[in-house]
Order: structure tokens, then C-alpha cells, then sequence
């Protein structure tokens, strides 16, 4: 709109120069006095309105409405590709922080399972140690079992052995009884002999010789029986001893017996808790599984979430580059747009000076551009890096705040030249130009830092027409 | 026990026998018999020195039983005791005795005859008394031992059978 009525505003200041020329021409046929002066003026300002027509009107007329369109396309563009750009960010941002939370989720279950595995081996390593017990107890009782047959066979010898004895010390004794009774018989005998001799008188003497003798014999088989008695006596006490003994050690073998039924006891009592033992590692295994299966899911769902990132950041850098191929080509309209304002008047003086502004402008513009497009494609590089991801996210985001300040001044250039184009005032099409002049050159200025001359000040075009 | 000399007479050979742990003697050629009792038969009524009777070849023996004569405590010998067969003016009596101990030949000087000792009854049955290894020896007639009344029961018990 505002092009079309900077258009007109053109189109009218062309056909008031062409009036004017006429009417200086006119004059100078009429005025034949003053005429000549009237003649080169009306054709100086027909040549001016020509010259403006075909420098300044027909390219504006021309490339005016495509400038403006592209300008304005351009922005409309910038700023979709932005919002886009902005949305990607920050679902892209969201994303990332899900996938942190996820990964943080799946520390604690690997520390989880890494636990449980360690109570597993724990628990088969206390059944291990068990079952050998179990075995150990299990050898020791069929020891304990060896030595008791041992020494039940040992009683057993004794038992039979020390019948004999007591039935031999029997018999000896009766034997002993009967040799006593011969020996006092014996005895008897001798002193009827003896008496008996003694009765016979001088004849027996002999015979009481043999009395005597007898009785001597008598004496010495008494004294042999009383040994052999006392020898008897020791024997029978020898053998209640050993028949004490004997009892004893059957004791012993019971207790031992006794003995040994505990240990077994004890090692049926063991094997319920290894059994537990086992059945507390199976359960803790399934729980592993458990475990196992919720990684796996978690993985998927990170993968699914990385996929997305994918997409998001490539939306993103399409999204970026056009909006540097806007953002350039904008800055070459722009400048375009500067070099086109500022034709004719002073143009010869300042072109270096403006040349190199815009172009440091324009540089300036570009290196800004070019920087946000190497970050992202430094992040689609580092898409799979988590830990670059927020730098480069931070960098972005820092990238597009400049950029949006560059669009923000190009935005109010341009908005000053949408106010240039619908400026409507009341002074004559002359002021009306110079203001317009004016304002342009303000935009100027703000668009651009190193500016501190007003080129208006300098206008020789202006400086003519104040004259 | 010391063996007495061969050559010596036969009158001081002694027959030693215990009674109640003390050596008694009695001349040998008073005793006809020395033997082993196997059972003596008791008579009632009778005196309680009078053990009773043995039956010896036929003949009929009472059995005096000289522990309790002597006012000695009555102990039941091991082997049954010995009874000596006295033999007493056509009588034989038998006196029970705890053991035989030997047979002595005394000599004359080991002998003290008649020593000055009081006794309750007549001292007819007391010899002497013998001296030999330190210790003493008492000397008795076992017939002086019973008394006339214990004669007569013997006597008489004879013809019962």
C-alpha cells in the first residue's frame, strides 16, 4: 500500500517537474524579453522530469512493487521460519529434558539390579557353603558310626573271653578244695602213724620216722594249696575288674551311638534352610527380570525420543537456512534500498564512505548470519552427544535473540519506510520530498551505528532548492 | 614246729593240738587216734560238753567237746575240727579239738612240772607246762579233764547202742 502511494507521490512530483517545464517553456515563448532564461529553464526541468522518469520513477515503477513484495514476502517468511524455528526449539528442549529424566530413571534401575545380582551370588555362595557342611556333618557321622561297630566287636571278644576265665577259675578251685582236703587228711594220717608208732614201742621207732616225713609232705602241699587259693583270689578280682570295664566301655558305646544320632539330626535340620537359601535367590532372579524388561522399555522409549530430536533439529536447520537466505537477501534489499535513496544527491561525495557503511553493514549482517547457521549445523553434528546438546541449544537460542535484534532493526527501517511511503503532509511536493528525504536519512542513521553525518545536511540537490 | 630227737624216749613225746587259738599239749602215747569228724550224732539231754556220739569202726565213741569244758567261746571250726580218741581205762573217749598241730619231743628241761597254779577243779589233769620258741604250751591229761559223772554218762551212753 505504502508503495503504491510513494508510487503516486512519485509519479505526481514527475508530472509537476513536466508541468512546470511546460510552463517555463510557455512563458518563454510568450515573454519574448525574458524569454531566453524561461526556454533553458522549461527545457532543464523537461530534461530533469525525463532524466527522474527514467532514473528514479521507471525503476521504482518497475522493481518498486517487486522490491517491496520481495521485502515483505522475505519478512513474512523470517518471521514463519522463526516461529517455527522457536516451537522446534523448544519442543526440542522438552525432549531433551525428558531424555535426561529417563536416563537418570534408568541409573537407579541398573543400580537396582546391579544389587540384587550381588545378593544373588551372595545367597548361592551361603548355599554352596551348606551343602558342604551338610556333606561334611553327613562323612563325620559314618566315622562316628565306624568307631562304635569297632568297639562293640571289641566288647563282644572281651565278653567271651572273660567267660572262659571264670569258668577255668572254677574248676581250679574245686580241684584246690579236694587237694586241701587230702593234705589234712594227710596230716591226720601222719600223726596216727605217729601215735601208732609210739605204741609200738622200741619196733616203731622207724616207722615213727616215716610218721614224721608224712607229715612234713603234709605241711608242704598245705602251704602250696594256700598259694594257689590266694592266686585264685586275685584271678576272681582280676576278673570283676574286667567284667567293670567291660560295662563301662558299653556305656561309651551307647553315648556314642547317642552322639551320632545328633549329628544326624542336625543334618536334616540343615537342609530346610538351604532350601530357603535357593528359593530367596529364584525369587530375587525373577525380580532381575523384572528389572531387565523395564530397561529394555526404557531404551525403546529413549530411541523413539531420539528419532524425534532428529526430526525437530532437521525441521530446524531447514528452517534456519532459509531463514539466512531471507535474512541475507533482505540485507541486500535493504541495502539496495539505501543505495536507491540516496541516488543523485551527494551520491559522488559519500559514495565511498556509504559504500563501505552498508557494506560493513551488510558484513556485519552477514557474519551474524553465517555464525547462527554454523551452530546449528554444529548441532545436527552433535545431535547424539547429550551433553553438548544444552550448550549448543544455549548458543542457539543466545544466536536468535541477535538475530531477532537485527530483524527487529531492519523491521523498524523498513517501518520507517512504510511511514516515508503513506507520509501524507500538506507542504508543496518539494518540502514534501526533502522531508521525506529527511526521515529516510533518519532510518539511516538508526539502521547503521558508524553514520554521524546527516547527508541531508550535505544535499546539494536541497541547497538548490533553498537557494 | 620243732622235730624232736629220735633217740629220745617215747614218754616225753607230746601230741600239740589248738584249742580256741591257744597250743595245748597231751602226752602221745595217752592218745590212741587222731581223726577227721565227719558228723557227731547229739544225744539229748545231756550236758553241753557232750557233743554227742561217733560211730569209729563199729564202736560206739562219745564225743566230749573240751572248748566248752574249758569255758572257751564254742566257734564251728572251718574244717569240722579233729576229735582225739583217748583211751581211758578200757574206755575210749573222744575229745573234740579245733585243730592238730604237730607232734613233740619235748626235752626234760623245757618241761616245768607242777608250777603253782589254782584251778577250779582238781589239778590231776594238768601236767606242766613246755617252753618252746618263746612261747608256752599248757600240758593236760584230757581223761583228768572229765569229771566221774561225765565217766558214767560216757560209760552208760556206750551200752546204747
Amino acid at each position: 500500500m505504502s508503495s503504491v502511494s510513494y508510487k503516486m507521490k512519485l509519479i505526481i512530483i514527475n508530472f509537476l517537474f513536466a508541468v512546470i517545464s511546460v510552463y517555463f517553456l510557455l512563458d518563454g515563448a510568450i515573454n519574448t524579453n525574458y524569454g531566453q532564461p524561461f526556454w533553458i529553464g522549461g527545457i532543464a526541468l523537461g530534461f530533469l522530469s525525463l532524466i527522474f522518469y527514467i532514473v528514479g520513477l521507471r525503476p521504482i515503477d518497475s522493481c518498486c512493487d517487486s522490491y517491496f513484495d520481495n521485502i515483505l514476502g522475505t519478512l513474512e517468511r523470517i518471521s514463519k521460519n522463526f516461529l517455527k524455528l522457536t516451537k522446534n526449539g523448544k519442543e526440542y528442549l522438552s525432549n531433551n529434558s525428558k531424555e535426561q529424566e529417563l536416563l537418570l530413571e534408568q541409573d537407579s534401575v541398573l543400580a537396582e539390579l546391579n544389587f540384587s545380582i550381588e545378593k544373588t551370588l551372595k545367597n548361592a555362595d551361603e548355599s554352596l557353603s551348606y551343602m558342604n557342611k551338610s556333606k561334611n556333618m553327613s562323612e563325620e557321622g559314618k566315622r562316628v558310626l565306624d568307631g562304635l561297630k569297632e568297639a562293640m566287636d571289641g566288647i563282644k571278644g572281651a565278653a567271651s573271653a572273660l567267660e572262659e576265665i571264670i569258668s577255668v577259675i572254677g574248676d581250679i578251685n574245686q580241684k584246690t578244695k579236694i587237694i586241701n582236703e587230702i593234705v589234712f587228711e594227710t596230716k591226720l594220717l601222719s600223726f596216727n602213724a605217729s601215735i601208732e608208732a609210739a605204741r609200738a614201742g622200741q619196733y616203731g621207732k622207724g616207722f615213727a620216722v616215716v610218721a614224721q616225713e608224712i607229715g612234713n609232705l603234709a605241711l608242704m602241699s598245705g602251704k602250696a594249696s594256700l598259694g594257689i587259693s590266694s592266686l585264685l583270689e586275685n584271678s576272681t578280682n582280676q576278673v570283676k575288674e574286667l567284667g567293670i570295664f567291660i560295662q563301662e566301655k558299653i556305656k561309651d558305646g551307647e553315648r556314642s551311638a547317642d552322639e551320632c544320632k545328633r549329628v544326624f539330626i542336625e543334618i536334616s535340620d540343615g537342609l530346610p534352610s538351604t532350601l530357603s537359601s535357593l528359593d530367596t535367590v529364584f525369587g530375587l532372579m525373577r525380580k532381575q527380570q523384572i528389572e531387565m524388561e523395564k530397561i529394555v522399555g526404557n531404551i525403546t522409549r529413549l530411541d523413539q525420543m531420539i528419532k524425534r530430536d532428529g526430526h525437530s533439529t532437521k525441521e530446524m536447520d531447514l528452517a534456519v537456512n532459509e531463514l539466512t537466505k531471507d535474512a541475507k537477501q533482505l540485507n541486500e534489499n535493504v541495502v539496495i534500498m539505501n543505495e536507491f535513496f540516496s541516488l543523485g544527491s551527494g551520491f559522488d561525495e559519500y559514495e565511498g564512505d556509504y559504500n563501505t557503511e552498508n557494506e560493513n553493514h551488510k558484513l556485519k549482517n552477514n557474519e551474524i548470519i553465517d555464525k547462527f547457521s554454523i551452530n546449528l549445523e554444529n548441532e545436527n553434528e552433535n545431535e547424539n552427544e547429550n551433553e553438548n546438546e544444552n550448550e549448543n541449544e544455549n548458543e542457539n537460542v543466545i544466536g536468535l535473540g541477535k538475530m531477532q535484534e537485527e530483524i527487529d532493526g531492519i523491521e523498524d527501517q523498513l517501518n520507517v519506510e512504510k511511514k516515508v511511503a503513506n507520509y501524507s503532509g500538506d507542504s508543496s511536493p518539494i518540502v514534501r520530498a526533502h522531508d521525506i528525504a529527511e526521515l529516510y536519512n533518519k532510518s539511516l542513521k538508526k539502521g547503521s551505528a558508524e553514520t554521524t553525518d546527516t547527508p541531508s545536511s550535505k544535499d546539494p540537490r536541497f541547497k538548490e532548492d533553498e537557494s | 614246729m620243732t622235730q624232736g630227737d629220735f633217740n629220745l624216749d617215747n614218754e616225753w613225746k607230746y601230741l600239740i593240738y589248738r584249742l580256741g587259738g591257744e597250743l595245748y599239749g597231751s602226752p602221745l602215747l595217752s592218745i590212741k587216734e587222731v581223726i577227721k569228724v565227719s558228723r557227731i550224732k547229739p544225744v539229748p539231754y545231756t550236758v553241753p560238753h557232750y557233743r554227742g556220739i561217733i560211730s569209729l569202726r563199729g564202736n560206739i565213741i562219745g564225743v566230749v567237746d573240751l572248748r566248752i569244758k574249758f569255758g572257751l567261746n564254742p566257734q564251728e571250726n572251718k574244717y569240722g575240727g579233729n576229735v582225739l580218741i583217748v583211751e581211758n581205762e578200757d574206755m575210749m573217749i573222744g575229745a573234740l579239738v579245733d585243730d592238730v598241730d604237730s607232734v613233740m619231743a619235748l626235752n626234760r628241761d623245757d618241761v616245768d612240772l607242777s608250777p603253782a597254779i589254782e584251778t577250779k577243779i582238781d589239778t590231776k589233769f594238768f601236767i606242766g607246762i613246755a617252753k618252746v620258741n618263746d612261747s608256752l604250751i599248757n600240758l593236760i591229761d584230757i581223761a583228768g579233764t572229765l569229771s566221774n559223772e561225765d565217766l558214767r554218762m560216757i560209760s552208760r551212753n556206750r551200752g546204747v547202742l
